[in-house]
């Protein structure tokens, strides 16, 4: 029931945050626009009337991209590393957003205050970017101290077949896990409004685990929901495939609708996590318990004022 | 100790009686005495297999224990497939053994009766059937170069063709035509295409001259030229049909075995059973570069209200038809190679016809007469000649299909999705 009104919570905040999804929406089209045009114009004209370009809208035929690749192989290779810069600008900015959206969450406006928002962007993204590489350095070494033993012995034991499954599954578990005990750190970060990585780090570790009922519980529903808007997002653009100007505006209509919804579900997270955290933090020890407090009095950049 | 030879032992069959290690009267069994060595090893287990009535020896390395059944599945497979086809194994016994990264000889063509598998990074892979393809490959190269040549001689990469040839035979058998290699969250890759792709990325952007080199020696264990030598004789079997090309490798196989047979000998034995002029088709492939690219170039339809048939159109109407189209199909080769392609034209009306170009000349007009326009041509529907350098424009439509806006939204959905997952891992 908490969870339950917790994350019904976070989706009305998100829903009033709309100049939010708007940003991210809108930093996530300019990047994708950017790297995708370049593509497009290269391969212009190849596809228009043919067979190939009626299919492509159906399914990711891999060895026509390979092949695509391969007629372009050197204007691909010069621009290749022009797009992954694009993608490692791309998360820094993301990064660099959460600061500020998080800080409004736990602030409570209904209202977009610019000062409070660009203020704690800045103020949170060095912090925020040595989460990242922590958390990523802690998967990195799960991934590779950890699971080929798991999954050696899961062969072993279970026969290949299950084990890719189990370990499949696996692995999508560590790498949330993860990340979302990086994102109760974020949250905790702001509310208390410090800036100690590391132990913020293991004190969102220690609370993950403390609570996993309800760390899971959170964690598989947020799973859930981007399942089951993957679902539905597949079963409408299956009616979409006709080559007509209408159904083509209609299938890109719909994939940016469900980019906005994914967009909207990961704002609700964050959301969620603000109305949680008390439930999850206020057990901690003492000394945590007396931090958060502290935070609370001083949040962010805004305590500075 | 579960990685040891200890573990190996409980699952070790009781034919392990049979392996005496050193061959027997007969003769025709191979053991390299660095197998000693390796069954020594602790790094090494040995595990004994009956596969296929064949006795076959693993030494595998503890770490890749795991993968037993990927080991067992695939020489079995081969070993079944092969011996259907051509005959009993060439040897008492087969020994499969892991070879240590990046050692070369795991690449090498073919030492008699021992099959090196590869560095385990082919075999961690577990959406990739690479390590099925080499385990194919190999047992097939024990066929071809230890049943029939004992030594490796100017043309041996005929030989090194039909293993891989066999390779990917049994991959379409097993797995399916299309998917074949790769088959993980909808992405498919299939052993010909990879092979077109490795071949194309090595002579694509190089003029002939600079090309020449790579096969003026074929003797080399070279990756693109080997595909080359399959793509020779997959296409070859796709132009004889496939049934038709193995009963002429059986003849090949049973008459030379023992043998150094030379390309032609080959050849002689498919032109004989199939009654194709084989030879001047594979020539061209072998002494230059045989890329071309077939082409609808154009399609056109309107309504055809003369009682005269045009000459040279082919006249497709029922009887009782009063409104007929005059649909116009323009075929082009770019390219040298002549290779007999199909078209398959669709009309609005759903009925679907085939029409064979012998590809002589480098355009050929279509001209149909039918009572639907033509919604759509394409050339070589189903793939056989595997030089095209491009699939995609092997087809037109007759109204767009707005592919080129169809890529785009594609490309920044999909990079949306891609940076916004990213993100809500480390963002």
């Amino acid at each position: 029931m908490l969870l339950f009104r917790s994350i019904q919570a976070g989706w009305k905040t998100a829903g009033k945050s709309d100049r939010l999804l708007l940003l991210f929406y809108l930093a996530s089209l300019v990047y994708a626009s950017i790297a995708a045009t370049s593509l497009y114009w290269v391969g212009r004209t190849e596809l228009n009337f043919s067979l190939t370009g009626a299919s492509l809208a159906g399914r990711f035929d891999l060895s026509a991209v390979l092949e695509f690749m391969l007629r372009h192989y050197d204007f691909l290779v010069g621009s290749g590393a022009a797009i992954i810069g694009v993608v490692g600008l791309y998360m820094l900015l993301s990064v660099f957003l959460s600061g500020g959206t998080i800080s409004l969450f736990v602030s409570g406006r209904t209202r977009y205050d610019a000062a409070l928002f660009w203020g704690n962007c800045g103020y949170y993204f060095s912090p925020f970017v040595l989460l990242a590489i922590l958390s990523a350095c802690l998967y990195a070494l799960l991934f590779w101290g950890l699971f080929p033993g798991l999954s050696a012995l899961l062969r072993i034991w279970l026969g290949e077949v299950t084990a890719n499954s189990i370990s499949a599954v696996v692995n999508l578990a560590v790498a949330s896990f993860v990340f979302t005990i990086a994102d109760f750190a974020k949250v905790n970060l702001v509310i208390t409004g410090e800036r100690h990585v590391f132990s913020t780090f293991g004190s969102a570790l220690a609370v993950f685990f403390k609570h996993i009922v309800l760390s899971l519980s959170f964690l598989l529903s947020f799973l859930a929901m981007n399942a089951f808007l993957y679902l539905l997002f597949s079963f409408l653009s299956d009616f979409l495939q006709a080559p007509t100007v209408v159904a083509l505006l209609a299938l890109v209509t719909l994939q940016q609708v469900y980019i906005v919804l994914r967009l909207k579900l990961r704002l609700t997270f964050w959301a969620t996590l603000v109305e949680l955290h008390p439930h999850l933090f206020l057990k901690m020890p003492s000394d945590m318990y007396k931090s958060l407090k502290k935070g609370k009095a001083t949040k962010g950049k805004e305590a500075d004022k | 100790m579960l990685f040891g030879q200890n573990a190996f032992s409980q699952i070790a069959d009781a034919d392990s009686s049979h392996f005496s290690g050193g061959g027997t009267a007969a003769g025709r069994q191979a053991f390299n005495p660095a197998h000693f060595e390796l069954a020594a090893s602790p790094e090494y287990a040995v595990r004994y297999e009956r596969l296929a009535g064949v006795d076959v020896r693993f030494f595998v390395k503890n770490e890749h224990l795991q993968y037993r059944e990927r080991y067992t599945a695939a020489a079995g497979r081969a070993l079944e497939y092969l011996q259907a086809l051509y005959s009993k194994f060439p040897f008492d016994t087969l020994t499969m053994a892991d070879a240590a990264p990046f050692d070369t000889t795991a690449w090498t063509f073919a030492t008699p009766g021992v099959v090196h598998v590869p560095p385990g990074s082919w075999l961690v892979m577990d959406y990739s059937r690479l390590f099925e393809k080499h385990i194919f490959r190999e047992i097939a190269a024990q066929y071809w170069s230890a049943g029939l040549s004992p030594k490796l001689d100017a043309q041996s990469w005929l030989l090194a063709g039909l293993a891989d040839y066999n390779a990917m035979r049994m991959l379409d058998v097993y797995y399916g035509r299309h998917a074949n290699l790769i088959d993980h969250l909808g992405l498919t890759l299939s052993d010909f295409q990879y092979n077109r792709l490795l071949y194309l990325k090595q002579v694509m952007g190089e003029s002939e001259m600079q090309y020449a080199h790579l096969f003026a020696d074929l003797t080399k264990n070279d990756a693109a030229i080997r595909a080359k030598a399959a793509l020779v004789w997959t296409t070859l079997g796709y132009w004889i049909g496939p049934q038709q090309f193995e009963r002429n490798l059986q003849t090949f196989y049973l008459q030379w075995r023992g043998k150094p047979p030379v390309l032609s000998n080959l050849l002689d034995i498919c032109a004989q059973e199939s009654g194709q002029n084989v030879r001047e088709l594979v020539q061209q492939f072998l002494e230059s570069d045989p890329r071309a690219d077939y082409m609808v170039a154009g399609l056109q339809s309107a309504p055809w209200r003369i009682e005269t048939i045009p000459p040279d159109a082919i006249d497709l109407r029922s009887d009782d038809t009063s409104v007929s189209y005059l649909s116009t199909i323009s075929l082009v080769r770019d390219g040298d190679v002549i290779f007999p392609v199909e078209t398959e034209v669709a009309f609005t009306d759903g009925l679907k016809k085939r029409f064979t170009w012998d590809g002589m000349t480098r355009k050929k007009q279509l001209l149909l007469l039918y009572s639907s326009p033509a919604g759509s041509a394409m050339i070589d529907p189903d793939q056989m000649f595997l030089f095209d350098e491009n699939f995609a424009n092997n087809s037109m439509t007759a109204k767009s299909q707005l592919g080129d806006e169809k890529l785009l939204g594609r490309w920044i959905f999909m990079l949306q999705n891609v940076v916004i997952l990213l993100t809500s891992f480390l963002g």
